[in-house]
């Protein structure tokens, strides 16, 4: 039995290790210094040679590529709260839009619904480069290509939270809902009082998953938006040589920050989120 | 369900006035779906039959011209190829995982396997590059046999993709066979158990049989997140990639890049057709899951 548990320690060390490896690394080359980070990267640097070798721990902790990145490169600073806006601006339209039709989805009863949920449903696995060219054509036509706009309302109207947040409030009993009619409450009233409450769980859910993927954009802001300075900081990508290689370690670290609190903060709402998109009505 | 209207008002008159409070709430969202996604979508097909300068009505003839383009065949080739490597190899992984993972309810390991998921790329290009090129880390480990590879730019760079394709989405997976697995009630264990069927036959008689109408669910959402792997690819090896690694994503990008949006078109349809198949498949899934 002992033996069997060491067994499944040493699985679960290389497990962790595997998942979280990149991690520690960026994190680590990040507190380097110029000198430490060209002999650790070696000849994966322009200009460098040598093997690369990581240490466990840096030889001199500095804070100094950070201090760089957020006092000099005002091109990163602008970046990032691109994507804070775009990613609030996405979430908050998600749920206000969203919900009220969720709800609708779940819980009224006409016969065509069923369809239209079914192409909610094909929208939702359709692959953005497939609508990638229609869709900037709208956004040309709307005048909206190259501003905010044109990341913030295909997103806003993304499919998928209101699936995920369909699926949870179908949870909610039916019965609940009569008794409420029963009672003389209007159906906003019902929404509000009984609907919201009892899906909190399944927006939180939403919520989570939409920050995650709109933190992450690429192809979306790729294609509709030219100016740099209009960027997410998900495609902040300077080329790495010698000189900035610090920043740019820096840079990966910070832009990790936000969606790792997330993730701590609700991983376990992320967990039900994932698990209802399979099973349960 | 008969519905209570007067004689003065019809059937839908009686709907529209009593029972119309969904229909308010759904609004906002069709609206804009359908402005964004659903008349683009529109759109689309109408552009791809028509003829690249003249606009005119042109039958089929973008899609006979995008199925004999070389870059097309090759493009769809690796998609398939990419699809039909990781897609079983993460399934196999992911199963092997929830079955060690689902038997406590909150397994700390479980959450460490979804972290990938939540890292963006733009964090992790550096290290990727740091590990797979050319004086990288793998190199360095496999120097004496392969001697100098760059993992990145060379066919190599396939095995590598396949490799952050299970890494990124292993804990997505790893969650729905868990949910699967605990959707199966504990007696039917306990019953074979008296019966003195091992582990085995345990897994094979009922887990097997009980996890399999979840299987194409769980297939069709790993599809879709394969879609997702050319963010990597694009942070990590740019716009013209290896070879190996030149997928649909890239060949469109060229494409809108060149102006060529009626072969465009003609492609995204095809690739449309071929997912809304399984979306459809999808769908039939989930029905099963739900009451099976």
């Amino acid at each position: 039995m002992r033996r069997k548990n060491g067994l499944a320690f040493v699985g679960t060390l290389l497990l962790v290790w595997f998942m979280l490896e990149p991690i520690f690394i960026v994190v680590v080359c990040s507190f380097m210094k110029g000198e430490e980070i060209r002999i650790s990267f070696g000849g994966v640097l322009q200009g460098s040679t040598g093997y690369a070798s990581v240490p466990i721990l840096p030889y001199y902790f500095s804070a100094g590529n950070f201090k760089e990145l957020l006092l000099r490169t005002f091109e990163f600073f602008v970046m990032f709260w691109n994507s804070v806006g775009q990613v609030i601006c996405i979430v908050v339209g998600q749920i206000v839009i969203g919900v009220p039709a969720a709800w609708a989805f779940a819980k009224w009863k006409v016969k065509w619904i069923d369809y239209l949920f079914g192409l909610y449903i094909i929208l939702m696995l359709i692959p953005f480069q497939v609508l990638m060219v229609p869709e900037y054509l709208t956004l040309y036509h709307l005048n909206m290509v190259d501003t905010h706009f044109s990341i913030i309302l295909p997103g806003v109207f993304a499919a998928f939270p209101v699936f995920i947040m369909t699926r949870f409030l179908k949870a909610v009993p039916d019965e609940l809902l009569e008794a409420a009619r029963l009672d003389g409450a209007a159906e906003a009233c019902i929404f509000f009082q009984v609907g919201l409450p009892l899906g909190k769980q399944g927006i939180g859910a939403a919520v989570i998953l939409s920050f995650i993927e709109y933190w992450n954009a690429i192809e979306a802001p790729m294609t509709f938006l030219q100016q740099r300075s209009k960027w997410p900081v998900s495609l902040y990508l300077p080329n790495i040589t010698k000189e900035n290689a610090g920043i740019a370690l820096a840079a990966s670290v910070i832009i990790l920050i936000p969606t790792l609190l997330i993730f701590v903060l609700g991983h376990d709402l992320m967990e039900e989120g994932i698990a209802n998109t399979g099973l349960k009505g | 369900m008969k519905l209570p209207y007067r004689k003065s008002q019809t059937k839908w008159t009686y709907i529209f006035r009593n029972n119309t409070w969904g229909f308010w709430m759904l609004l906002p969202s069709i609206v804009g779906v359908a402005v964004f996604h659903v008349i683009p979508m529109a759109e689309m097909f109408k552009r791809s039959f028509a003829n690249n300068t003249t606009k005119a009505f042109a039958g089929f003839q973008n899609y006979i011209s995008v199925i004999g383009n070389p870059s097309f065949q090759l493009a769809v080739k690796n998609t398939i190829l990419f699809l039909g490597t990781c897609i079983p190899v993460l399934l196999f992984f992911s199963l092997l995982a929830a079955y060690f993972v689902s038997k406590k309810k909150d397994d700390i390991r479980k959450t460490v396997m979804l972290i990938p998921m939540a890292i963006p790329v733009a964090s992790i290009v550096l290290v990727w590059k740091l590990m797979f090129s050319r004086y990288g880390l793998l190199d360095k480990l496999t120097g004496g046999f392969a001697g100098g590879v760059d993992f990145l730019n060379s066919k190599w760079a396939f095995g590598v993709l396949v490799i952050t394709y299970v890494w990124r989405n292993i804990g997505y997976d790893v969650i729905l066979w868990a949910a699967a697995f605990n959707s199966i009630d504990r007696c039917i264990y306990e019953a074979a158990d008296m019966d003195g069927a091992d582990r085995f036959m345990q897994f094979r008689y009922i887990t097997w049989p009980c996890i399999l109408p979840y299987g194409s669910v769980i297939v069709i959402l790993s599809l879709l997140n394969a879609f997702k792997a050319f963010r990597e690819v694009y942070l990590i090896a740019g716009e013209y990639p290896d070879q190996s690694i030149y997928l649909i994503q890239h060949l469109f990008n060229h494409w809108l890049a060149d102006l060529k949006l009626e072969h465009l078109c003609a492609a995204a349809v095809l690739v449309m057709i071929v997912v809304s198949l399984s979306a459809l498949l999808f769908q039939k899934a989930l029905d099963k899951g739900v009451y099976s």
